[in-house]
């Protein structure tokens, strides 16, 4: 008996996935996100963490290069799937559960060429996420330049973390990889300052949208927000807004550290799309998120814009109570969180500009409360001040 | 003052016990993850650890570029050894694989090796993500370490010794949880801080996409996630012999006692996770220092006055 | 038999980490190997039959190297990368006088009339430590310490000023 396809046999039977979402295919997003729900299949938090690196839609091209660069990254037992129609989803992963038991395969899989070093995730934290082939050209002068493309093979994908042209006054280099530069902190001190891009592949995160920035330990000192190949996606005609809200607010909740809620949430969005009546249920879940103290005091004072995000959350919950079906809204529950104003989903331009001053916990409550509208963004005006 | 106290005989077990230590540590982490599983609404619960036990062991292992390959390591490998070597003094039963003298700050200072591993792990991807993974335990370490001694420290101060067995012994006429409460419960609380558990999971939370173990995979992924769970297991076992009258209770052998008693403890840690969202730092450090400091205190300094009274 | 073994296997491991840590080019294993020099300390002082201050030796030294590890690569070392550096200044001034002291001591220990034990070690050597370190004055030493302590955490708490940012709320 051959250990290994044993192993592999077993393991395959519940392997993690990296979702990768597309800008604009939403639907396939959400079938992926429902079957993995079906099968008890983890949803992986990275590179390192998957098994499966599943595309829900077709990306564009600079989606695509960084799908590319992560793929580089993913160990093996690996497999790779794309999702178009969501009704192709279950045959997809099981072609891909079916590959990953499959010894043959994943035998010359390792072999060829994923073995040793893994280049660009190493300074940046973005998860290969990089500044495609326009901004490669900044490395030319690089005299360790070439030493990357020999690790892990990702031309552009190494220099990820140093993004935006910001190479000016490093010390050196170090395996190919730039030093951090030094920079002004806010008490006055001269301390080390890093570049690396959120997004687009971060677990909870926006489809599509890339934020870089640059850190000074976990604060972010200055932010910049672009959309991955803006103008490419159809945006997504959401069939209820209470399935939007709800799945915002998963997202929201997965941020927040929340699994046990998120997971409830996510599961409420998907019963209400396949048209189940679901009130009660969400009346139950946002009563608990209401009533959690814990997290009204972990997200208070988190500045995001006029509001601070505790009030951020109470304008998402109201919303989500009033797009319910009127004869099933739950009655007059008391709620202690009073909401600002109905917030409009900012421009990723104006996201970047709340997120400056934020650590990066903070600033991914921010993103993920602002929830930004990726879709109406790709299809309007594009890049903010990237 | 001034009369040296008693000693009691050595009261542990036979030496093979030591390598079966992490037998039946093992299996009963093994229960906790599938108790975990099976809270998480997972299906075919049973089959989880397994599964991504075999997982993790085909996993290819990886590099990243300029990784301290060596600290990182080294830390993975920390993990699980810190558990174990903590589990040494916990009774299982009426004695211990080791009864040491200074046993509670043996499992002080092998938990707290558990602080240096995290970082070195973090460390070691060169990633700044896992850096920043890295960095939030050891600001975590420093919110929670401080009630944490005082909270054991005041079970060592109810029994006037630091040998577990005696705590126990202590504990006959009535369980430390009774007359020091507000330790006990800042005993579960560090303990789930300790292994980066429940709401104290920030240094490896999702929004740093796994954070200090954001970068490894395979056997390296598998050791890291052992050693957390393994760790887990220990400190909730401690909180037995430390606050719950260690296996005493009625009809049952100790054994079985001191079992029910962790598994109860585990459970409520495991539930904690589901309660609570990842509590961050910055905010929670105040509240250690600011409330759970002063209320350990206070308690340290109840239990002294008692513990004078009855003298 | 076997205490002598652990004894140099100890001591051999207390000096190299400690060689290394002169030799070894990053910040972060620099720390660690400090650690580790101490560790083995720890284990010599385990070794005598002093479990409370061997034990105390490891956690202390644990907590410690790691707020320390922070602080220095925080403050001087790139946290993105490990460019080689070296923890020696001034060589040649260094080597003469960490050997010269190693030699005075060692010699010290060699030449030395050592006295001849009288009396039988304490039952409990963590009670007679403390005993012998505070006698009769254990009152006035818990009070102090208390204070002192009350004091860090009050300064901290003080100079934090509501959050991490200072006026986040």
């Amino acid at each position: 008996m051959d250990l290994t396809a044993l192993l592999l046999r077993i393991a395959a039977r519940r392997p993690h996935v990296l979702v990768v979402a597309v800008p604009g295919a939403t639907g396939s997003r959400l079938a992926l996100e429902a079957a993995l729900a079906r099968r008890g299949w983890p949803i992986a938090t990275g590179p390192a963490d998957a098994d499966v690196l599943a595309v829900a839609g077709t990306p564009g091209p600079g989606l695509a290069a960084v799908v590319d660069a992560v793929w580089e990254q993913v160990p093996g037992p690996r497999a790779r799937i794309e999702v178009q129609p969501p009704a192709d989803v279950d045959e997809r992963l099981d072609a891909a559960s079916a590959l990953l038991a499959d010894v043959e395969h994943q035998r010359t899989e390792v072999v060829g060429g994923n073995e040793g070093h893994h280049g660009g995730h190493a300074v940046h934290g973005g998860h290969g996420t990089h500044d495609g082939p326009a901004e490669h050209g900044d490395h030319a002068g690089h005299p360790e330049h070439h030493d990357h493309a020999e690790h892990g093979g990702e031309a552009g994908g190494d220099h990820a973390g140093h993004g935006g042209g910001h190479h000016h006054g490093h010390g050196g280099t170090v395996a190919g990889l730039p030093m951090a530069e030094l920079g002004p902190d806010r008490d006055g001190l001269t301390l080390d300052r890093l570049h690396i891009p959120l997004g687009p592949l971060l677990p909870d995160w926006p489809a599509g949208l890339v934020v870089r920035v640059t850190l000074q330990g976990d604060v972010i000192q200055e932010a910049a927000a672009e959309v991955l190949d803006a103008g490419h996606a159809v945006p997504f005609g959401w069939p209820s807004a209470a399935a939007r809200e709800l799945d915002g607010l998963a997202r929201f909740l997965g941020v927040a550290g929340w699994p046990s809620a998120a997971g409830e949430a996510r599961r409420l969005r998907d019963a209400f799309l396949a048209g189940e009546r679901v009130s009660a249920g969400v009346a139950g879940l946002l009563r608990r998120i209401r009533r959690s103290r814990t997290l009204r005091r972990l997200i208070r004072g988190i500045p995001a814009g006029p509001a601070d995000v505790a009030a951020l959350l109470a304008t998402k919950l109201a919303a989500i109570e009033a797009a319910l079906p009127v004869d099933s809204r739950p009655g007059a529950s008391p709620a202690p969180w009073r909401g600002g104003r109905t917030p409009v989903p900012p421009e990723p331009g104006d996201l970047a500009d709340l997120l400056v001053g934020a650590e990066l916990a903070a600033a991914r409550l921010i993103v993920a409360v602002l929830d930004p509208d990726i879709d109406r963004a790709a299809a309007g005006t594009g890049a903010g001040h990237g | 003052m001034g009369e040296m106290p008693v000693v009691p005989d050595p009261a542990a077990l036979p030496w093979w016990s030591a390598l079966l230590l992490p037998v039946l540590l093992g299996f009963v982490t093994w229960l906790a993850l599938v108790g975990d599983a099976a809270f998480a609404g997972e299906r075919a619960a049973l089959a989880v650890p397994g599964r991504e036990v075999a997982r993790l062991l085909v996993g290819q292992r990886r590099r990243t570029v300029a990784g301290d390959v060596v600290l990182g390591r080294i830390g993975a490998g920390v993990l699980p050894v810190a558990a174990l070597l903590a589990a040494a003094v916990l009774p299982l039963g009426e004695r211990p694989v080791a009864d040491l003298s200074v046993g509670v700050v043996w499992f002080n200072a092998m938990e707290v090796l558990a602080w240096a591993a995290v970082w070195m792990v973090g460390w070691g991807s060169n990633s700044a993500l896992g850096l920043v993974g890295g960095y939030r335990f050891v600001a975590q370490g420093l919110a929670y370490e401080l009630p944490h001694m005082f909270a054991i420290i005041t079970a060592a101060l109810g029994a006037e010794s630091l040998r577990l067995t005696t705590i126990v012994d202590a504990q006959r006429d009535l369980w430390f949880v009774v007359i020091m409460p507000v330790a006990f419960v800042v005993y579960l609380m560090s303990a789930a801080a300790m292994a980066f558990w429940g709401p104290f999971d920030a240094p490896v939370d999702r929004d740093v996409a796994g954070g200090a173990a954001a970068e490894l995979s395979g056997v390296d992924r598998l050791v890291f996630a052992g050693g957390r769970w393994l760790l887990l297991v220990t400190a909730a076992a401690m909180a037995v012999p430390l606050f719950l009258g260690g296996g005493a209770g009625p009809l049952l052998p100790a054994w079985v006692w001191v079992a029910v008693k962790t598994a109860a403890v585990l459970a409520l840690l495991l539930w904690l996770r589901h309660r609570f969202p990842t509590v961050r730092m910055d905010r929670y450090v105040e509240f250690a220092w600011v409330v759970l400091i002063p209320l350990t205190i206070a308690q340290a300094l109840a239990v002294a006055l008692v513990v004078l009274g009855g003298a | 038999m076997l205490e002598i073994v652990l004894f140099w296997v100890l001591a051999a491991a207390a000096l190299v980490f400690g060689y290394l840590v002169f030799r070894l080019d990053s910040m972060a294993q620099v720390t660690f190997a400090l650690l580790a020099s101490f560790l083995a300390v720890a284990g010599l002082v385990l070794l005598l039959g002093l479990g409370y201050l061997g034990v105390v030796i490891a956690l202390m030294m644990v907590i410690e190297m790691v707020i320390m590890a922070v602080f220095m690569i925080m403050f001087m070392m790139n946290p993105a990368g490990l460019m080689p550096m070296t923890m020696v200044h001034n060589k040649a001034g260094s080597a003469v006088i960490a050997i010269g002291t190693f030699v005075v001591l060692a010699a010290g220990i060699l030449l030395v009339d050592w006295p001849t034990r009288e009396g039988e070690p304490a039952p409990d050597p963590t009670f007679a430590l403390g005993e012998a370190l505070m006698g009769g004055q254990m009152l006035t030493m818990m009070t102090l310490g208390v204070g002192l302590f009350a004091t860090i955490v009050a300064t901290v708490v003080l100079s934090t000023d509501r959050g991490r940012y200072g006026g986040e709320r």
